[in-house]
């Protein structure tokens, strides 16, 4: 865009300052003090406001600032940009071709070029020019150092540093990190391999428990060898001591039988039968002795038995009556107990009939007497009658009593009552006196305002009579007379006045004719209305009047009532008609209480019948019961009572029965003891004896007698027998003892004894042989099943044995088995030992978990060297990119630079350069020696820095579009050579139009003499 | 007729990739993993009643075993040594002859080489059926070419049995360097060989042949992992089998517009049926809109995808870039532009000694701890520090 013209009203100094300018390079000539600086403020201002700091330009006067920039932009549209205001921004107006536009025109036609790069890059001084600080901000930097590099925003410093710091996360050469993930996982690594290396020991040592265990293994077999060796010498040496303790009790054995000296041939067999021939020997004439004794004292016994054979021949008679005898003194006992109880008896009964039943009755009447159970069912019945007529009068007499009392309150409530009536005094014609009053009371009203109505309508409405308008039309006619006076008088206006008022008067009267043709109208109208009302009211007060008429008679009223007399009567009729209600009550209640009563009387006749009806039949039952009573023969009582005596006297009879049976009993008991008494005398008699005094105490000892009798008769025949049976063993006895004694004999014989003492002694000792010689017998056969083999070497060995040596023989053997078994519990334990190492490493998973665990790890580290390499090449591709593109290739900006530093410097330098990395420049001279800003002088540091910013613009330019470019006397340090060639620089940016603020008027001249396009603007101080 | 297994590098005790984050059945499959397959290979022995078995070496993963990979050796030996079957095994440089065993004997039947040349015979009954010669590595890191010491027998199948690099096969160390036609030439009719990870038949006439290992052990050893079952009759056949615990795969994804698409993708996995496991690196590659959010939710995504009954993540690799017009940027004489033909020039160049010097603080200083960094890893590092550089440069850029 370029500006066309520029025009201040108010800013800082300027004040109506308009200058037009030209497209290409405009030099603006003004002396120190001219304003420059300010324009170019104003330049910065209009097109963007002051962003910060304090506003220096607000005019003196006080005024606002104020001020335009008419552009031309790249596609030739005009555009005014107008900014005023005391603020640094300032109010903004834009019109686009004419048209005003909103505040983002400006924005969008200045693209992303900010105030602050407008003013180090396209708008600036000297202060600017030489500051390199100024080109640092970052959206300036970013054009310079990495502009046109790539799109992103980072800088190649931290991508760099982004990189690195990424990587050093992963991996650090440095041997103190640890922090990043391959250092600090190293240590682990190490960690486990050394754990890994004390497992790879495992396999030896593996190997050699498996040696030891199979050298451990022959050895326990040598060893077990020999303890079985032992063993079998243990068991030997066993058997041995066992051997031993039999061949000792064999000798011993032997050494007896030697000693007791006893013939072989002792009949040995027939020790047994000896014995028991002794010893019935010596029984049979033991039994022999106890017989003879026996015999004796039977005989002894038979003597003294002694026998009364005529009591025997009784037995019969004596069994029969001992036999009777108990139910005698049976019979004895109960005649007298009855005997008492049958008189006692009599007396008592006979007393209670004559008290019971009366006088009438003694034992034998009574049992005459018929008392069936009939009797009682038919007096009860008659006693059930008795009852239920005695009840029915008792109930009516009750109902009767009650009817009476309540009939004498009835006659008391109505005597009430009747007084309370008789009380009440009302008129007879009290309720037509009533209508008659209310009708007229309704009629009243009505019909006076009928009369009132009629009265009114009767005189006719006035007719309406128009007005005299004369005066006013004579008025009018002098004043139209006196109006035309003064016309002719030449009063013109006086006499219009005159006229004005003659047309208002004509106009009101006219106005006045024609409201009262209309009124007249009206009125005729309402007078034939006015007659047909009053022909209409005249009959209905007529209809009216004749109920009227009718009331007033009855209410004797004259015409003209007064109308407190019409209110007394209300008054009255009220009061009157509260008594007539309560009248009217009293009378129903009346009515009601003589109905109530007429029924009770009725009542009262009805109960008075039926009670006489109940009496009578009542009398008719005592007669019938009295013909039951003589009937039956029964004493006269009522029928309970007689109930009471009935069950007495049959209570009586049962006595007398029962007395009856007791009297036979004693005659039977008199008749069985008399009895007895005869037999008893019959049988002494027959015995010899007298008549016995105690019958009972007779009989018992005749019984006795006969008892001992029989026994002894009983004994000495059992006797007899036993002493002819006692005289047979006798003999048997003798003859078997005779036989024993010969069998002795002979067996003496044979053991060559005489006695038999003797034989016993030597009997005694063969057996003892004879046990002895068994003894050795089972000692031997033990001995020979000690051991099946080398039975000859046991009785060889034994043969030599002594207590003392198979002692020794034992106990060393046992040590020596000791001792082997001792070691043998050694080597198995070693072996278990050994076994449990073999299967503790054999299960061992530890070696396998850390190899696992280091894969693990192992692949971690190898992930994260992967990564980091992947971080460390991309850095080193970018570096080696970087390296390439600095050498080879420039961004544009530098290259612009580079070359319009060259011709400035008339190749004094030929490049300007930027290392990628940094921010900063170096400069290349014509000597390929590298200078950094700081070593350049002043003015070419300036150069420099102008060419940085040219290099920027046309940067710009490319992307963007152009601005007006505006400096402020910046070749005040430059040499007239380079102030030149900047000069036709400047005038060449075709694209760009340059203000060219200047102080110096030589430069005009150097365009001049060069021919270099320029347009020339002078500004003076306007003040 | 002849049959016999030829395995080699069994690497018993590698317990494979970190397990972290996985759960306890996926821990165990993996860690147990070497063992598992050693005994899938003597369950199929024992099952084809083969003659007998060679084992070329490397049987254990590391010159120092543990215990437990010299018990499960020895229980797999004595599996095969009650079933009667052969073994003649060599020494590799994972388990040279100085290692120290936890036993001192092998069991009966198993014959380990010893460090001279030896050769002995197979018979079936009177008849020698093969001679094997074979050789062990005394040390861990032998130099010369030992199979230039092996000679072959004079009656049956010969056959050399060895651990060493064969020029120009695999990337391991060079131990035991060779040369394929010298090994031809030496008139062995089988070389067994043991080394390369990667099974490979080198040659046909005679058979030189790498089986590989028993149980790929990291992303470098994808797919079907076992050995190989060799029958001599009138011809000799070969026949790999399969004796992996689960494969290693290497899954790629292009850097999709959403992250639903990466779900939908690993649905499909899961409900894939193996009847092998996988164990999966997962890359997802590529120009994304999404670059800082994939970046940022690396660790949602892994967790998120971390494993399924039929599956495993070792590791999700995010190899994206943002979403920039490079054709352009390269052509571009901007920063960028310069940034990137430079790394596409170190990629040019074949990662040399200029992006080592890059790496060495870290790699050289650490480099017995850091696995060696392999062309992918490489290229996957610079794929992200492209990104990242691009990332940063465009970082902040108003829109």
């Amino acid at each position: 865009m370029k500006i066309i013209e520029m025009g201040v009203k108010y800013f800082g100094i300027f004040n109506d300052f308009k200058v037009n300018l030209a497209p290409g390079m405009n030099i603006i000539l003004g002396r120190n003090e001219a304003g420059k600086s300010t324009l170019l403020a104003f330049i910065r201002w209009v097109l963007f406001g002051f962003t910060k700091g304090s506003n220096k330009y607000n005019p003196p006067s006080g005024a606002a600032q104020n001020g335009y920039l008419l552009l031309e932009l790249d596609d030739g549209r005009e555009c005014l940009i107008r900014r005023q205001g005391k603020t640094l921004k300032g109010d903004l107006e834009i019109l686009l071709d004419g048209k005003s536009q909103s505040e983002d025109t400006l924005e969008n036609l200045l693209g992303s070029i900010t105030e602050n790069v407008y003013r180090n890059v396209f708008a600036f001084g000297l202060d600017e020019l030489q500051v390199i600080k100024t080109l640092e901000d970052d959206e300036v930097s970013s054009f310079l150092y990495s502009g046109g590099l790539y799109p992103g925003t980072l800088s190649l410093a931290s991508i760099d540093k982004l990189l690195k710091d990424k990587s050093k996360e992963f991996y650090s050469p440095q041997k103190t990190a640890t922090r990043p993930a391959i250092n600090k996982m190293l240590p682990a690594l190490v960690e486990i391999d050394t754990e890994l290396e004390k497992f790879s020991k495992e396999p030896e040592e593996y190997n050699a428990c498996l040696t030891e265990m199979a050298s451990f293994q022959n050895e326990l077999q040598v060893l077990i060898a020999q303890i079985e060796e032992r063993e079998a010498q243990k068991h030997w040496l066993n058997l041995l001591a066992q051997g031993w303790q039999l061949w000792k009790d064999k000798a011993a054995k032997e050494e007896i039988i030697k000693e007791l000296n006893v013939l072989d041939q002792f009949p040995l067999e027939s020790v047994n039968d000896f014995e028991m021939l002794i010893k019935e020997l010596k029984n049979c004439e033991e039994e022999l002795a106890a017989i003879s004794y026996r015999q004796k004292q039977q005989s002894e016994e038979l003597a003294q038995i002694k026998l009364d054979e005529s009591i025997i021949n009784y037995q019969a008679e004596i069994t029969v009556l001992n036999n009777e005898l108990s139910k005698y003194n049976e019979w004895k006992i109960n005649y007298s107990d009855i005997d008492l109880k049958v008189d006692e008896q009599q007396k008592l009964i006979t007393k209670r009939i004559q008290i019971e039943l009366g006088d009438k009755f003694n034992l034998d009447s009574l049992m005459e007497l018929k008392l069936s159970h009939l009797l009682n069912e038919e007096v009860g019945n008659y006693q059930e009658q008795f009852a239920q007529s005695q009840e029915i009068l008792r109930q009516l007499d009750s109902k009767y009593q009650t009817a009476r009392q309540e009939n004498e309150a009835l006659s008391l409530s109505h005597l009430q009552y009747k007084k309370e009536l008789d009380a009440i005094s009302v008129r007879d014609n009290y309720l037509q006196i009533k209508d008659a009053y209310t009708t007229y009371k309704q009629l009243a009203p009505s019909r006076d305002y009928l009369k009132q109505r009629i009265e009114d309508l009767k005189a006719p409405k006035t007719k309406p009579t128009p007005a005299n308008q004369w005066v006013s039309l004579i008025g009018t006619l002098l004043m139209t007379v006196l109006s035309s006076y003064f016309f002719v008088l030449n009063k013109w206006y006086i006499g219009g006045l005159g006229l004005i008022f003659v047309a208002y008067n004509l106009r009101s009267y006219f106005a006045l004719k024609k409201q009262e043709k209309r009124d007249l109208a009206n009125w005729q109208e309402e007078e034939a209305d006015r007659v047909q009302e009053l022909a209409s009211l005249k009959i209905e007060l007529e209809e009216k009047q004749k109920f009227f008429v009718e009331a007033e008679r009855t209410l004797n009223f004259s015409r003209d009532v007064l109308p407190e007399t019409l209110t007394r009567l209300g008054e009255e009729l009220i009061l009157e008609g509260e008594k007539w209600t309560n009248k009217q009550k009293l009378t129903e209640k009346l009515t009601e209480i003589e109905n109530q009563k007429q029924a009770l009387e009725n009542q009262l006749v009805l109960l008075t019948n039926h009670m006489k009806e109940e009496r009578e039949k009542t009398e008719k039952l005592q007669k019938d019961w009295e013909g039951f009573l003589n009937a039956n023969n029964l004493p006269k009582k009522d029928p309970i009572n007689l109930l009471a005596w009935l069950s007495a006297a049959r209570e009586l009879q049962a006595r007398a029965e029962e007395l009856k049976n007791r009297q036979n009993e004693k005659k039977l008991l008199l008749k069985n003891l008399s009895e007895f008494r005869r037999k008893v005398d019959e049988l002494a008699l027959n015995l010899n004896l007298e008549q016995p005094t105690q019958v009972a105490a007779t009989v018992l000892e005749w019984q006795n007698q006969l008892s001992r009798n029989l026994e002894n008769f009983k004994k000495k025949k059992e006797l007899i027998n036993v002493i002819g049976e006692l005289d047979l063993r006798t003999n048997d006895f003798n003859t078997k003892i005779k036989s024993k004694q010969k069998e002795l004999a002979l067996l003496l014989k044979k053991g060559q004894v005489k006695t038999v003492d003797d034989f016993r002694i030597l009997a005694k000792k063969a057996i003892q042989k004879e046990q002895l010689k068994r003894d050795i017998a089972q000692i031997e056969f033990n001995l020979s099943s000690l051991v099946k083999e080398k039975k000859e070497l046991l009785y060889q060995e034994l043969s030599e044995a002594s207590d003392e040596t198979l002692d020794l023989k034992k106990d060393k053997n046992s040590a020596e088995l000791a001792k082997l078994r001792e070691k043998e519990a050694e080597i198995n334990e070693t072996l278990g030992r050994l076994a449990e190492k073999v299967s503790h490493l054999e299960k061992s998973r530890e070696s396998e978990k850390l190899l696992l665990t280091r894969t693990d790890l192992s692949q971690e580290i190898n992930n994260a060297a992967k990564k980091w390499a992947e971080l460390e090449l991309c850095r080193y591709l970018i570096a080696k990119a970087r390296q390439v593109y600095e050498r080879e290739k420039q961004p544009g900006v530098l290259k612009t630079a580079s070359t319009y530093f060259e011709t400035i410097t008339a190749k004094r330098y030929l490049r300007v350069i930027s290392p990628l990395m940094e921010q900063r420049f170096e400069v290349i001279t014509d000597t390929q020696e590298i200078k950094r800003p700081e070593e350049l002088s002043r003015g070419t540091l300036e150069q420099l820095y102008l060419c940085l910013r040219l290099g920027l613009i046309e940067e710009f330019a490319k992307h963007q579009f152009s601005l007006p470019l505006v400096f402020d006397d910046i070749l005040v340090n430059f040499d007239p050579i380079r102030t030149l060639s900047t000069l036709q620089i400047l005038a060449n940016l075709k694209m760009h139009q340059v203000l060219f603020f200047t102080c110096q008027p030589h430069l005009i001249d150097i365009c001049e003499d060069n021919k270099i396009d320029y347009s020339l603007t002078k500004i003076e101080l306007t003040n | 007729m002849l049959r016999f297994i030829h395995a080699a590098d069994l690497h018993l005790g590698n317990t494979g990739p970190s397990t972290l984050g996985l759960s306890p059945k996926w821990v165990e499959r993996i860690k147990n993993a070497s063992y598992k397959a050693f005994n899938n290979l003597i369950d199929k022995a024992l099952e084809l009643k083969v003659d007998f078995i060679l084992l070329s070496g490397d049987l254990l993963d590391t010159s120092t075993p543990t215990l437990r990979s010299q018990l499960e050796l020895y229980k797999g030996l004595n599996r095969l040594s009650e079933a009667n079957i052969k073994v003649f095994m060599v020494g590799g440089n994972h388990d040279p002859l100085n290692l120290k065993k936890a036993q001192s004997e092998m069991p009966n039947g198993v014959h380990l080489f010893g460090d001279k040349p030896e050769t002995v015979s197979f018979k079936k009954g009177d008849l020698i059926l093969a001679e094997i010669s074979g050789i062990s590595y005394p040390t861990a890191k032998v130099t010369e070419d030992l199979s230039l010491l092996l000679k072959p027998g004079s009656e049956g199948f010969q056959i050399a049995l060895l651990h060493t690099n064969v020029a120009g096969y695999g990337n391991k160390d060079n131990y035991s360097p060779s040369e394929l036609d010298s090994l031809v030439r030496t008139g062995f009719d089988y070389w067994a060989l043991g080394h390369v990870h990667t099974k490979a038949v080198l040659n046909e006439n005679p058979y030189v042949v790498y089986p590989g290992t028993t149980q790929g052990q990291h992303i470098n050893e994808t797919g079907p992992k076992g050995f190989y079952l060799v029958e001599v009759d009138q011809k000799v056949k070969i026949e790999f089998i399969n004796s992996a615990v689960y494969f290693w795969e290497n899954l790629e994804f292009e850097a999709f517009g959403t992250l639903d698409k990466l779900d939908l993708a690993f649905e499909e996995l899961i409900a894939k049926a193996f009847e092998i496991p996988r164990v999966y690196r997962l890359k997802i590659k590529g120009r994304t809109p999404l670059y800082n959010e994939l970046l940022s939710e690396k660790e949602e995504l892994e967790t998120r995808f971390k494993e399924a009954s039929n599956y495993a993540l070792e590791s999700l690799v995010l190899e994206i870039l943002p979403d920039l017009d490079y054709t352009k940027i390269k052509t571009e004489e901007s920063l960028p532009g310069e940034f990137l033909r430079v790394a596409e020039k170190l990629r040019e160049d074949g990662f040399n000694e200029e992006i080592k010097e890059v790496l060495a603080p870290l790699y050289d200083k650490l480099g017995d701890i850091l696995d060696p960094l392999e062309a992918n890893d490489l290229e996957t590092i610079l794929n992200g520090s492209i990104a990242l550089g691009l990332d940063l440069f465009w970082r902040g850029e108003k829109s």
